[in-house]
């Protein structure tokens, strides 16, 4: 081994060369560190776009900006005191009976322009795509705005927004929360937390006057007093305010910045001033989970989804893991008449037919045998033929040797592969767990054939609704974040496993 | 002995429970119309039917409706009442699985250009459901800071082409008069305002009649020096998207955009006036966009099935569905409801949409026989000349080329 002696030139000791061989090596890091994350970029980009476009109050916005006040410290700690300040809870926020909120707005007024405040309204929001039409109470027609100057910095004046809601009863007591069930002839019931239904009292005139206003399953707080019920008021999960100023005017800053702006910015619009965190940077996905009620029950559509989807993936893993790896040994090592053909027959052709082609006969099988739902799903992806192939490829890498002495020990063939085989498959076990629940939680094509009620969805059926429902619409927030949210499981998966991921298949399979 | 009178009379007892279990099914869309007719059926239909013994249950279909619709008609697993698209008739009506239901329902209360959009050949194959027609929808402030007035149910196309250019001259080069979707179903409505019709006798598309030249060519004119601009101008894919980026003055759209406005700028002040009227016929023209409920020529059940189409239809159905804001119902009576006369901005487009519906030459939104590609030529022809590639002349060439190939086929 020959090393080359760089002479030391002139003017240059051994100490700088160290230093100028460090810079080589950090640049070099430093190079390899940015071209890494150029590719990340390039392949998670339009992931972390819809992540971040997901929490935007326009995902539509052009041109996108990268950073958005839904992520800025400031707005989030202002959501949080504002959610307290509404609903007394940071993260939900909401209004609640007997809160008073205050929110202020800057309005620069230059010489010549009018000097007029603003003028400020509660405005009625609600996204109607859904269910929510005639579902929830407004604060509009509960609560009161007003609006006081609180003070003057040159040409800008800063106005204080309060709003107030009343209660509607004058009963002490323990606070309950509810939600409105259906009548009971004239009389409102609510549903406590625990799912028991109690008769409401209305014992004021002003609660009397709501009694026909509030819709089954408005949330509510309840005062109760010697086990009676009565009513403090309805809670609201937003509270829009809408701030209008005049020709010359410009607003110059707000608690929260707005949601929309029209008029030549001179009306602006914040969809929620009590939000809380989850309903200022996650307002999207809250949506999801609560704007998908299924109006029969009540219950959220897309948390039935998901667990379809988890069930579904959950079926089809253990149904792998359990005929494949039968199936693989049988194939490789038993003997039998036919061997050849059922391999060939029932494994590499059936791997080779496409999908579509046996569609109509596979549909009205289940119809027949009343299985168009998430069982007849999982019966129709009972043995994944590519399964039983990985995993006959794995018994036929394994020694024979570990057969024989088991044989020599007494052990007839159901007994070796439960005990000596199966112990031994782990990494191919692990593989097609993997690629199953993965296949299966993007399945789309057979759960949109099969599933017709929408509480039967899978997740990827579901957000298909989603496009159809809220995309006309133009409401992209909310299908990106189901998107992401249908992403979540299978990104966590390939993190925790990814190693499996490398050694899949062939590799795992025939080295054992 | 006895286990057959077991077994006689079980079966008896299950032929009892069936005759009584009578169940009429709904077929129509997915998604909202899944809630609004779970609801309506619950509120109108269900008291009435239970007495009876007759459960009525409604069946989505989730996806393309009309395939769907294809699919359960050809396995004749339809429901006894259907949702049937104005716009997809002729190819239903083709396959005689839909009730003619002359004699078997009152058509009087509703509106009669919404009967006709589902007559053919002198028999009435669905009840409208609801409907919409066009509007102009404009954005208040784009006019008032240009000082030129609103768009009124007075303009004509001169009129309204004047005001348009007189604001984009104010407001300057970011700003735009129209939106204009290079596509049939709102270029159309204009088409028949000047007396174009779609077909001749023969069937046959005229693109070169001078009616419909004339049309196209103020439709496309306006794109002159951008006063109209196509949504894709302003990265967006239709009118309320125009009307949302605030920029553009004035949308084509029909009672749809409301809720699509309250949801993404629920601070945008806009108003409503009917389209304008052809200078020379002094006559609107407009599309219905309707939806009927249909009932199935081979249910068991027709007496029952009629009567469910008549709860749906009944006056304190339509009049539910229109309070809520939901849909225009189709009774001519409900034009003296109150619900179209308050003053907020979505009950003022209800009005003129109910309104447009028999206001000078209204048309059924439909394709023909042939589908939805008949408008291709059209669309085509739109998109080149408002884009710039062609002039309006040469594309009126090709688009009567292309429409007569397509119509021989």
């Amino acid at each position: 081994m020959t090393v080359i002696q760089v002479p030391p030139r002139s003017g240059r000791s051994a100490g700088a060369d160290e230093r100028w061989l460090a810079r080589r090596r950090w640049a070099r890091a430093g190079w390899l560190y940015a071209f890494m994350l150029v590719m990340s970029f390039f392949f998670l980009g339009p992931f972390l776009m819809g992540l971040l476009s997901s929490m935007k109050d326009d995902p539509n916005e052009y041109p996108p900006r990268l950073l958005i006040p839904q992520l800025s410290v400031a707005s989030v700690r202002q959501a949080y005191a504002l959610g307290v300040q509404g609903g007394a809870d940071g993260w939900n926020g909401g209004l609640r009976p007997g809160r008073t909120v205050t929110f202020e707005v800057q309005v620069r007024s230059p010489a010549g322009a009018p000097q007029t405040p603003p003028t400020v309204a509660l405005f009625p929001y609600q996204p109607v795509s859904l269910v929510s039409t005639t579902r929830f109470a407004q604060a509009k027609d509960f609560a009161q705005v007003q609006l006081t100057p609180a003070g003057t910095r040159g040409d800008v004046r800063t106005y204080r927004v309060t709003v107030r809601t009343p209660v509607l009863t004058r009963q002490p007591g323990r606070r309950v929360d509810g939600v409105l069930a259906a009548p009971d002839g004239d009389r409102l019931t609510a549903a406590l937390p625990g799912g028991r239904v109690v008769p409401v009292t209305l014992d004021t005139p002003q609660a009397q006057e709501v009694q026909f206003t509030l819709p089954q399953y408005q949330p509510v707080e309840l005062i109760e007093r010697a086990g009676t019920y009565y009513l403090r008021g309805p809670v609201f999960e937003r509270t829009p305010l809408q701030v209008d100023v005049r020709r010359g005017q410009q607003v110059q800053g707000s608690t929260l910045p707005p949601s929309d702006r029209q008029n030549f910015g001179r009306s602006l619009a914040f969809r929620n001033i009590t939000p809380g965190i989850l309903g200022y940077t996650f307002n999207n996905y809250r949506r999801a989970f609560k704007e998908t009620t299924n109006p029969a029950s009540g219950r959220s559509l897309f948390f039935s989804w998901v667990l379809n989807s988890f069930l579904y993936a959950f079926l089809r893993v253990a149904a792998a893991v359990v005929f494949c790896s039968l199936a693989g040994y049988a194939l490789a090592r038993l003997n039998f008449p036919g061997k050849t053909l059922i391999f060939l027959g029932a494994v590499l052709f059936a791997q080779m037919v496409p999908n579509q082609v046996n569609l109509v006969s596979n549909y009205v099988l289940l119809k027949d045998l009343h299985l168009l739902n998430i069982w007849g799903l999982w019966f129709n992806g009972l043995v994944a033929a590519g399964g039983v192939f990985l995993m006959k490829q794995f018994f036929e890498g394994m020694p024979r040797e570990l057969e024989e002495s088991a044989s020599i020990d007494g052990a007839g063939p159901f007994t070796t592969f439960w005990r000596v085989m199966l112990p031994q498959a782990g990494p191919a076990l692990i593989a097609l767990a993997i690629t199953q629940f993965q296949s299966a939680w993007n399945d789309f094509f057979w759960p949109l054939v099969i599933l017709r009620e929408n509480t039967d969805f899978t997740l990827t059926v579901g957000l298909s609704n989603f496009r159809e429902l809220y995309g006309g619409q133009g409401d992209y927030g909310l299908i990106l974040a189901g998107a992401v949210l249908s992403a979540l499981p299978v990104l966590v998966i390939f993190i925790v496993f990814q190693r499996y991921f490398v050694s899949t298949g062939a590799d795992s399979a025939v080295k054992g | 002995m006895t286990i057959r009178k077991v077994l006689l009379l079980g079966l008896a007892l299950l032929a009892s429970s069936a005759a009584a279990q009578k169940t009429i099914r709904i077929t129509g869309y997915g998604g909202t119309d899944q809630t609004l007719l779970t609801d309506l059926i619950n509120r109108f239909v269900k008291p009435t039917m239970a007495k009876q013994g007759i459960t009525v249950v409604y069946q989505p279909l989730q996806g393309d409706y009309n395939k769907g619709l294809t699919t359960l008609l050809a396995a004749n697993t339809a429901g006894d009442v259907m949702y049937l698209p104005a716009e997809t008739l002729d190819g239903f009506v083709a396959t005689k699985k839909i009730l003619p239901l002359n004699g078997l329902v009152s058509t009087t209360p509703f509106i009669k250009s919404l009967n006709t959009a589902f007559t053919r050949d002198g028999k009435l194959y669905a009840i409208a459901k609801d409907f919409n027609t066009l509007t102009l929808v404009y954005n208040k402030d784009l006019f008032d800071e240009a000082g030129v007035a609103y768009p009124s149910n007075n303009d004509t196309w001169t009129t309204l082409a004047t005001k348009l250019t007189a604001l984009k001259q104010k407001l300057g080069s970011e700003y735009y008069g129209i939106c204009l979707q290079p596509n049939f179903d709102r270029f159309g409505a204009f088409a028949y305002s000047t007396g174009w019709k779609q077909f001749d006798s023969k069937g046959k598309t005229n693109l070169a009649d001078p009616a419909f030249v004339q049309a196209f060519n103020w439709y496309t004119g306006l794109a002159k020096d951008k006063v109209g601009v196509t949504p894709s101008e302003v990265s967006t894919d239709w009118g309320g998207g125009c009307l949302k980026t605030g920029k553009v003055a004035v949308a084509v759209e029909g009672g749809w955009v409301v809720n699509f406005l309250r949801d993404n700028a629920p601070n945008l002040k806009y108003g409503t006036a009917l389209l304008p009227k052809n200078d020379a016929t002094g006559k609107r023209g407009n599309f219905l966009y309707t939806v009927g409920y249909a009932i199935n020529a081979s249910t068991k059940n027709r007496a029952a099935a009629v009567k469910v189409l008549n709860l749906l239809t009944s006056a304190p159905a339509q009049q539910y569905v229109l309070e809520q804001g939901l849909a225009i119902p189709s009774r001519t009576a409900l034009i003296n409801n109150a619900y179209f006369k308050k003053t907020e901005a979505g009950a003022q487009n209800a009005r003129l949409v109910f309104e447009g519906a028999d206001d000078g030459n209204v048309r059924a939104f439909t394709f023909g026989p042939k589908g939805p590609d008949w408008g291709k030529p059209i669309n085509e022809a739109l998109a080149a000349v408002l884009s710039g590639q062609r002039s309006a002349a040469d594309a009126l060439k090709k688009a009567q080329s292309d429409m007569t190939t397509f119509q021989g086929r």
